[in-house]
């Protein structure tokens, strides 16, 4: 199949039919309505969140409390970085996460489109393993995986935060769900032009999955990048610390300097916010199969 | 397509910072004979980087190299489980006071009265009673401590005119300020067995027969303590739900609460307009005249895969000292953590205003710490429940305690 | 043996495409999950070598637990006061933005904020929220409106506000999964639904609903696992100074929580892992009559 014919399919957005019903301008606005409150309340604790950081120590706590700061100041992050090295856990963070998430984009889209669209012995016995497999609390698999990461002699090192999460249950699931909407028809024809598997995957499935992609992506990275337990088992020195095993040490027993705890928070936060809106792009309207004939 | 190509961009210069990084981390790794001995603190960075740095001291009198590593209080007892586990151990550990006892009976740690005898004694000798009595456990001792926390009573001296001395004291207090709608807050260990364990000794009882071989939960004294304890919940308003302490005391609301020392902290920081107007007192003196308060904090321990376990004693010994225990004392009061001195020579030369040592001192002199028992801390859940069961669900006294009884000595292993 | 070879040469490239994930898979889960499996039989505290005793965890937990079974009707609570509304919210808030509706990316942004807003930040949050007495914001609202104050971290409403509280959080997520379903089902369906006449809700529930079946699946077994082994938002709620998870008089304990308690705190590992894995045979059971369900109404 040539490349052309599946641009078609991911042709430009259609524009939905506009009605200009009374009807319908309600309805247009009970869903603002809706959005707006909805993202009131998701944001609050957010705003909160960055608030606290640029406050002093004594307008933490006070009562009422307030989201307006009398005297902002920037000393809980120049604490913070006088502190902590951010710039080499930043970057420890960083490879890991990316890797983390490079590998599973791949390894799971194409175990997912095995299990989609594929027919061999033992699939979907396999797959009941890997939906079952999550479905026992990773908590009781913590101590073997370490003693095996230990095996391997990867522990306190890159290798034991990123091979095993390289691919995962979770990914592979959902890719699966996803290609499954694919029609066949497409597979079939790039077969009959004799395109080999790899290629199918390539140039026929992994076009039509952007959406599922960029989920993935995301919540991969956002999934690593808060990781905290299990580097905290298997990192050992203080150089190949990652950024929440970073910040889990800035409080003491107990704890008092919030604005420290909360400017680490929106310092960590900004790369997965930063990743969410710029795959956003892969959520628009008619990037999959908008030509196709129902 | 214009986005792939930043794509790729971002690409180009992530791979470039990458391998750049990587280089610099491998380059790091240091090649040398020394012995240097690792120690992880529970607790924040801020403190374990001031231990680092009176490493540098002790390396020049020793020639021992010394790195503390904070790790998260939260996680800090999977960590440990963990690092045993995969034969990762560091040399020292500060961990939670009962860890100990908990890691060194199962062969984890090192029994430190074994080894160092003599000197084990002399640093006994000069710790608060109350915590060397906790950290002996049958005939070994697996950690000493690093620091204290000790239950302590805020008043805010503008509203209230002296801090009640006696339980009877307290009780009319308590009906004075519930007149005005006002009340106290129990904010460590709040319906559960911290709360209950001053009244529990300063009626002259305990959790544990003398000899230690039975739960003593049954005595007249365990009933009359848990009597006036679950009162002041359930007659002097003591709110059963976690208030913010700081808030209510500013506002006047609970113009005096029992917490723990490092609320003196946390006020001095967050309520300086408060500063002047409020003091501490030792608790309330029971029946028997005493005036028992609960005492916690870190100890600090050798694990049993230490290569250097000579050193590392070395190095205990010497965050013993009261000269080096003033230095982290007084590193604390520019961070955020908490650190109270163990050694009670260091009380004597250490910084504070008279207002606040002499109290702190007075309660730390009369203070205990939770039995050192195996199975203690798979027991506590049972006094929590009696507790709250009484509070809560009306239950009366001497059965909730019969039964948390019989579950402490079911739980006992010797 | 010649047949099963043929077998594996004609699909090659599909035993190909699992395998990376699959060797990933077998050494850091597969192998761990059977470790785990032997424990259950055993009697281990992590430092000594683990004991044998037989089905003996498995007839303490189902007969002389009454925190096991406290944990587990806390934890079905749990499911069903939080999976079926957060899937309705969320997946009406895809099909609300999926309109073409301005500020679209924002909104997005604005949902999903909660999912990657930082867990200490958001329990603060949420305790204030909650808090007692007139410190706390509903509360603040409540005797606005001449209601008396609630205490929404009492024994009683601790998991009820747990579980706004999750909801809350886990709204975005779901709504990121629909939305990438919903822009899989193509606009021709639409356009022939409009030409028939139909209106939304005809099209919502011919069009949409049938197409968005492998995301609901997902979605909905997802959820159900993942509200099962909720343990994060419990443990920020509910720890206390002494390290308890669960709250008052358990009235939060979950059964992940529990878990968590028995196997790192009191080193139980045996009994620990026995919970897992009565925890995977409740789950299993729940997926399989999940999936029977979903896939009974497949053909269209």
């Amino acid at each position: 199949m040539e490349m052309k014919e599946i641009r078609k399919f991911n042709g430009d957005e259609a524009s939905r039919p506009s009605s200009k019903s009374k009807q319908q301008q309600l309805l247009r606005t009970f869903v603002y309505v809706f959005l707006v409150i909805g993202s009131f309340i998701m944001v609050v604790p957010f705003v909160w969140m960055i608030v606290t950081s640029f406050k002093p120590l004594d307008e933490i706590n006070t009562y009422p409390p307030s989201f307006f700061i009398r005297k902002p100041t920037f000393a809980a992050y120049l604490e913070l970085f006088s502190i902590i090295p951010m710039g080499r856990y930043f970057m420890n963070s960083l490879i890991v996460t990316s890797a983390i998430t490079l590998a599973n984009i791949f390894f799971c889209s194409l175990a997912g489109y095995a299990f989609a669209k594929h027919r061999f012995f033992g699939r979907d016995k396999l797959f009941l393993l890997l939906v079952g497999s999550m479905m026992i609390p990773w908590q009781v698999n913590l101590i073997p995986s370490f003693v095996i990461i230990k095996k391997f002699g990867w522990l306190n090192s890159f290798a034991g935060l990123i091979i095993p999460a390289m691919s995962g249950a979770f990914g592979i699931f959902l890719m699966r769900q996803f290609i499954m909407n694919i029609p066949d028809d497409l597979i079939d024809a790039a077969k009959i032009d004799g395109c080999s598997e790899f290629t199918i995957y390539r140039r026929v499935i992994l076009p039509l999955i952007q959406p599922a992609l960029a989920s993935l992506a995301i919540f991969t990275f956002m999934g690593q990048w808060n990781n905290f337990v299990w580097p905290l088992v298997v990192i050992y020195s203080s150089k190949m610390r990652t950024i929440p095993l970073a910040l889990s040490v800035l409080n003491g027993q107990f704890g008092t300097n919030f604005a420290m705890v909360m400017a680490g928070a929106v310092i960590a936060t900004l790369p997965v916010l930063i990743v969410f809106v710029s795959f956003q792009k892969y959520f628009i309207k008619g990037i999959a199969l908008t030509g196709l004939k129902a | 397509m214009r986005g792939h190509k930043t794509v790729k961009m971002i690409g180009y210069v992530l791979f470039s910072l990458i391998a750049i990084h990587i280089i610099c981390l491998s380059g790091c790794a240091k090649k040398s004979g020394e012995k240097e001995i690792l120690m992880w603190l529970v607790g924040s960075e801020k403190q374990a980087q001031k231990i680092t740095e009176l490493g540098l001291d002790f390396y020049k009198e020793t020639g021992v190299k010394v790195s503390c590593e904070a790790i998260s209080w939260g996680e800090a007892h999977s960590k440990y489980l963990t690092s045993v586990v995969g034969e990762v151990t560091p040399d020292i550990g500060t961990m939670g006071l009962t860890w100990g006892t908990e890691f060194g009976s199962l062969g984890a740690m090192v029994d430190l009265r074994k080894e160092f005898p003599a000197e084990l004694e002399e640093i006994s000798k000069n710790i608060f009673p109350g915590l060397a009595e906790s950290i002996r456990y049958k005939d070994s001792v697996f950690a000493v401590p690093f620091d204290m926390s000790e239950y302590i009573m805020f008043y805010r001296t503008d509203l209230i005119k002296s801090p009640p001395k006696t339980w009877k004291e307290l009780t009319s207090l308590l009906s004075e300020l519930n007149s005005g709608g006002k009340s106290m807050i129990i904010d460590w260990g709040g319906l559960g067995w911290i709360g209950y364990c001053p009244y529990l000794w300063q009626s002259g009882g305990d959790f544990y027969s003398k000899d230690g071989t039975s739960a003593a939960l049954d005595t007249a004294e365990a009933a009359a303590a848990m009597k006036f304890f679950t009162d002041m919940y359930k007659k002097y308003q003591v709110p059963l739900e976690n208030k913010p302490v700081e808030q209510s005391f500013k506002v006047g609301d609970h113009p005096i609460f029992i917490s723990g020392n490092w609320k003196m902290k946390s006020l001095t920081d967050i309520a300086p307009e408060l500063s002047g107007r409020w003091a501490i007192a030792p608790l309330p003196a029971g029946p028997t005249g005493k005036r028992t308060g609960f005492i916690g904090g870190r100890v600090m321990g050798i694990f049993s895969m230490s290569k250097y376990k000579k050193e590392s004693w070395e190095f205990i010994k010497y965050l013993s000292r009261a000269d080096i225990q003033v230095k982290l004392y007084e590193a604390t009061l520019e961070s955020h953590d908490t650190y109270l001195p163990t050694n009670m020579k260091t009380w004597d030369i250490m910084p504070m205003e008279s207002s606040f040592k002499e109290p702190l001192r007075e309660q730390a002199m009369d203070s205990k710490g939770p039995p050192s028992v195996l199975g203690w801390d798979d027991s506590t859940r049972f006094i929590d429940t009696a507790i709250q069961m009484i509070v809560l669900k009306g239950k009366d006294v001497k059965s909730a305690l019969a039964e948390a009884n019989r579950e402490l000595n079911g739980r006992k292993k010797h | 043996m010649n047949c099963a070879l043929k077998e594996f040469n004609k699909h090659k490239a599909s035993y190909m495409f699992i395998a990376p994930s699959f060797l990933i898979f077998t050494v850091f889960l597969i192998i761990p999950v059977f470790a785990s499996l032997y424990w259950s039989f055993t009697e281990y505290n992590i430092l000594q070598p683990p004991k044998f005793v037989g089905f003996q965890n498995y007839a303490n937990i189902l007969f002389h637990d009454p925190r096991f079974w406290k944990a587990m009707t806390n934890t079905v609570i749990f499911v069903v006061g939080t999976v079926p509304t957060s899937i309705a919210i969320s997946l009406l808030l895809a099909m609300a933005i999926d309109q073409n509706i301005k500020f679209k990316n924002w909104f997005k942004t604005f949902f999903f904020i909660p999912s990657i807003t930082s867990i200490i930040a958001v329990s603060v949050i949420w305790k204030w929220l909650y808090a007692s007495g007139k410190y706390g914001l509903f509360n603040h609202f409540l005797s606005s409106i001449g209601v008396p104050p609630v205490n929404w971290l009492g024994i009683d409403l601790t998991l009820p506000s747990i579980i706004i509280m999750s909801v809350w959080g886990g709204l975005g997520y779901n709504m990121i999964l629909f939305l990438a379903g919903l822009q899989g089902i193509p606009q021709v369906f639409y356009e022939a639904a409009e030409v028939d006449g139909a209106s939304d809700w005809d099209k919502f529930r011919n069009v949409t609903l049938p197409l968005l079946r492998p995301t609901m699946v997902f979605v909905t077994i997802m959820s159900i696992i993942s509200a099962f082994q909720v343990f994060e938002q419990v443990y920020i709620m509910t720890y206390n100074s002494e390290g308890a998870v669960g709250g008052t008089l358990d009235c939060a304990l979950t059964i992940v929580a529990y878990l968590y308690e028995t196997g790192f705190q009191r080193f139980a590992m045996g009994y620990a892992s026995a919970l897992a894995y009565l925890i995977f045979i409740v789950l299993f059971i729940v997926t399989i009559i999940n999936m029977k369900i979903v896939e009974k109404k497949i053909e269209y």
